[in-house]
């Protein structure tokens, strides 16, 4: 009986050692392309597609849910998820606050007006028409420090989805987005009456290296995931899964 | 201090290398040339190291950059080329909105800038998309859209080939700079191998030159042996001081080899082979003989008379002697023949190819007609005589051992039978040779045994017929053996050397029975003891005598020592000497056998001795031999004119007895008288002897027989 027992024991220590909890992945979950629910409700997109990639490189469950973006920075900073995938620009004050992996793709920022409004009016356009931005992103500071717009005109959502509606129905008059987060809006019947308001944007912080934040108290779990990107990146699975959703390479 | 094996030894000696020198000058040298090799090596495969790190760090990225552009650049044209085919608003809108946003990703830049091109294409795409809308309006603008998509697209197309050659050089660039180095650390190290070889190449060629090829060459020249006399030839011409120290060395180990060879073969002082040589080209004559069945003949000569000249004339005209007798033997043997030099006066000649005994004996006669002929040393006219044995081989011994032992009894018989000639040896030589060993095991545990033993001859004084002394006289009996003459084994005894511890014994033996008669009253009779040659050395016979007097206590001048002419004659000044201590003991000295021998008077008259023993071959025929008669009247008119008593022995008749007590003998001895009797008997007789003496006077004498 003894003998069971401490067999029992051994085997129940063995098998803890096995166990690993699943990471839980923090995403946005409203950008078509990225990651926005298909016609059956399942999230897809680049993001998606990737973030599963890493975990079945990782060997680990991944538990996706679906956050805000203003939402997503502070809960992997809390440590209430692993991982975070909002396309993230790397500033300082975030980097201060999670970990950035390497880079997994490129972005710019684009202002985005219906077609009737001239390229030429921009200036006075900037200077006197509400502006919508999503809460929290890289293009909100850069319109309050760079062209001094104020809350009264600076109209926050906290998803791509919520700045849509309000460009459709006019609640402001343009618009500041990541290029590629918007385009699928202005590809689609809602967005055929916009464009793109002038060249885009890759200075002031509103383009460059996207990354995948992670809890700055992992940094197993950080090498992990920048293992993982290199190898799908060197192995083409990464080109592969753009193409998926893209016209054209985004790294 | 100076090194003195780099120069030159004597003017127009060349100076040698020092190989010490010249190897550290080449492993220097090899060293250096191998560091400049690795350091070249190491600077030009770091050179392409960097190279390589700089394009996988720096040049990869920007290589996978260009890559990513043009492939972009190439999505772009095939979004633009949609726009022929497409109709719709629609499709036109977002194909142009898909246009804009590639062309303005962050990777459609190089080198961190967009080209114009591109943001002229951004905004062609927004015209276009306008165009194409306001199309419905007006059909021409879609054409118009469509022309100018094809004019950039061809502008596009242009630049995407340059990128794409730009791409395509830089990396041929690169392989052609990494493909430049290979090639130079190729030559470098085909060149440090070249060098490393050469270097080689030479160290080995001076190695070969300098230190192989001489070594070898020494190698191959002892391989033949130091005893080789082309040894020294084969040395090699020495280019280094260390070669030369070693062929300097050889040529003094070959010398030395050659004295030590010489040393060890030949006879120091004639140059003649010696006995070690001899014994080796014996056993090599005696091989050839067998194989060529033919016979050698081996001569063993003895000078007769070598001795004498030696001692009465001195070692070094000994010494001229035997060095003149040596080449005269040379002189009259064959070159192949072999003569040897055993030792003091001993030659042996090794007869190779003997022939036949004529021709042996034809040899052996101009050989004893060379050493006859006078020879002269200094002042002195040397004359000289040998006798020769000879033995054959085969025939007379199997081996070297047993060939010199039967030419050496063969050259005994030639003495005994009367020296100056020649025997050959037979097997009946060989048995009283034998014989002559067995005596002479029998005779060393004699002593041992106590086989010997003294019988005791009185001495009579003519005067009164009293006994006034005994000779002693030794006798052996072998246990269950008949009595063994003196004149057999004394001779023995004394080549073998036996006779100094026979001598000694005698004089023991003779003292304690004289002083255990003193015990028995008889304290006044004189003994008479005979010293050989061999005892006749000072400082043995001196302690020889004391040792026996002081364990006796007999007084000295009861003891009386007798040396024969011949003996105190041979070496006449230390006869003297030895003499003259033994008197100053206090004992009794006499001559005997004298009249046999060449007596110097002028010796005689230093001597210290007391009386005469004249020899019983004068006495023998005293009655009939005028002659006789004459020596023994001038002996006793010598003695008395010299202060000295005279003793006859062998008288063995009254007559004989008359005669020397007419002439004035003092003392005689003889069988008239009493033969040796044993120690009880003699005493016996003494005090016999005395008693009737003392009653009839001489007259008894007479009537003693």
């Amino acid at each position: 009986m003894r003998r069971i027992l401490f067999s029992l024991g051994l085997f129940c220590i063995w098998s803890a050692t096995l166990y690993a909890e699943p990471l839980t992945v923090s995403i946005t979950g409203t950008v078509e392309r990225f990651a926005a629910p298909n016609s059956q409700g399942d999230l897809h997109g680049f993001n998606v597609d990737i973030v599963n990639e890493i975990c079945r490189r990782l060997q680990r469950e991944c538990l996706l849910q679906v956050r805000r973006f203003p939402a997503v920075l502070p809960e992997i900073e809390s440590g209430g998820a692993d991982i975070g995938v909002a396309n993230h620009l790397k500033t300082p004050e975030r980097a201060a606050r999670v970990a950035f992996s390497i880079p997994y793709w490129r972005s710019t920022s684009s202002f985005v007006a219906p077609l009737s409004l001239s390229p030429n009016d921009m200036d006075l356009t900037l200077a006197n028409q509400p502006i919508c931005v999503i809460k929290g992103t890289r293009q909100q500071a850069y319109l309050q420090q760079v062209h001094h717009v104020d809350s009264q005109r600076l109209i926050t959502t906290t998803s791509t989805k919520e700045l849509e509606e309000k460009v459709v129905n006019g609640a402001c008059r343009i618009a500041l987005l990541p290029t590629l987060q918007i385009l699928t809006f202005l590809q689609s019947e809602p967005g055929s009456r916009f464009t793109f308001y002038g060249p885009s944007i890759d200075s002031n912080g509103l383009g460059g290296n996207v990354h995948i934040i992670v809890r700055p108290d992992r940094p197993q779990l950080l090498k992990q995931v920048n293992e993982a990107l290199s190898q799908m990146i060197a192995d083409g699975t990464h080109e592969r899964i753009t193409q998926r959703y893209f016209p054209f390479s985004i790294r | 201090m100076p090194d003195s094996r780099n120069k030159p030894s004597l003017p127009g000696d060349k100076p040698r290398t020092s190989l010490r020198r010249l190897t550290a000058w080449l492993t220097l040298l090899l060293i250096a040339a191998l560091a400049v090799c690795a350091a070249l090596l190491a600077s030009l495969s770091l050179s392409v190291i960097q190279l390589a790190e700089k394009t996988d760090q720096e040049m990869a990225p920007e290589l996978m950059r260009s890559v990513r552009f043009v492939g972009n650049l190439e999505r772009l044209m095939a979004l633009g080329d949609q726009l022929i085919f497409v109709e719709d608003p629609k499709q036109w809108q977002s194909i142009t909105l898909a246009m804009q946003a590639l062309v303005s990703h962050p990777s459609m830049q190089l080198n961190g800038q967009r080209p114009p091109l591109l943001q002229e294409t951004y905004q062609m795409a927004d015209r276009i998309r306008r165009l194409r809308l306001s199309a419905n309006t007006d059909a021409n603008k879609t054409d118009e859209a469509r022309q100018l998509w094809r004019e950039y697209r061809q502008r596009l197309e242009t630049l995407s080939g340059n990128t794409a050659a730009s791409t395509v050089s830089n990396t041929t660039s690169l392989a052609k700079n990494i493909a430049q180095s290979g090639h130079s650390i190729l030559i470098a190290g085909l060149l440090g191998g070249l060098l490393s070889i050469i270097s080689c190449i030479a160290l080995f060629w001076v190695m070969k030159r300098h230190l192989l090829r001489p070594l070898l060459t020494i190698s191959d020249a002892l391989r033949a042996g130091v005893h080789n006399p082309s040894v020294l030839d084969a040395m090699p011409a020495p280019h280094s001081a260390e070669i030369a120290d070693v062929t300097t060395a050889v040529a003094q180990l070959v010398k030395a080899h050659d004295q030590l060879n010489h040393m060890a073969t030949h006879d120091q002082l004639t140059g003649l082979a010696n006995r070690y040589a001899l014994e080796v080209r014996l056993e090599q004559a005696m091989n050839s003989c067998q194989r060529h069945q033919t016979r050698l003949a081996l001569c063993m000569i003895d000078l007769d008379n070598f001795k004498s000249i030696n001692d009465s004339l001195g070692h070094s005209v000994g010494d001229q002697l035997l060095c003149g007798i040596s080449q005269r033997l040379q002189d009259e043997v064959r070159h192949s023949d072999t003569v040897a030099r055993l030792g003091g006066d001993e030659f042996v000649i090794l007869l190779g190819d003997a022939g036949t005994p004529t021709q042996v004996v034809q040899i052996i006669h101009k050989l004893l007609k060379q050493i006859q002929t006078p020879l002269h040393a200094g002042d002195y006219r040397l004359d000289t005589s040998a006798s020769i044995g000879i033995c054959y081989y085969p025939g007379d011994g199997e081996n070297v051992e047993t060939l010199l032992q039967n030419a050496d009894i063969a050259m005994y018989a030639a003495k005994e039978a009367g020296r100056n000639g020649y025997r050959f040896f037979d097997m009946e030589m060989n048995r009283l040779a034998s014989e002559r060993l067995k005596l002479e095991a029998a005779l060393r545990r004699a002593l041992e045994k106590n086989e010997l033993f003294l019988h005791y001859q009185p001495q009579i004084l003519t005067a009164t017929g009293e006994v006034v002394a005994v000779e002693a006289l030794l006798r052996w009996q072998p246990e269950g053996e008949a009595m063994i003459p003196p004149d057999r084994f004394i001779p023995v005894a004394e080549e073998t050397g036996l006779i100094n511890r026979i001598g000694e014994w005698v004089l023991a033996e003779a003292c304690h029975t004289i002083h255990a008669w003193r015990q028995a009253g008889v304290e006044d009779v004189r003994v008479a003891v005979n010293i050989s040659a061999r005892q006749m050395q000072y400082d043995l016979i001196v302690l020889q005598t004391r040792t026996a007097l002081d364990e006796s206590g007999l007084p000295p001048h009861l003891l009386e020592l007798e040396i024969t002419e011949s003996v105190a004659m041979s070496d006449a000044q230390a006869t003297i000497e030895c003499l003259n201590a033994l008197k100053e003991q206090g004992i009794s000295l006499a001559i005997d056998d004298f009249g046999t021998g060449y007596s110097s008077l002028a010796y005689l008259k230093r001597f210290p001795i007391d009386r005469l023993k004249l020899d019983r071959t004068f006495v023998k025929d005293i009655e009939t031999d005028p002659n006789d008669a004459a020596i023994c009247a001038a002996s006793i008119e010598l003695a008395r004119s010299l202060a000295l008593e005279i003793v006859a022995e062998g008288v063995e008749s009254n007559a004989q007895l008359d005669y020397l007590t007419q002439l004035g003998c003092d003392l005689v001895q003889g069988f008239h008288f009493a033969r040796p009797l044993p120690p009880d008997d003699a005493l016996r007789y003494i005090l016999s002897h005395r008693s009737n003496a003392a009653t009839q006077g001489r007259s008894r004498l007479h009537t003693g027989s």
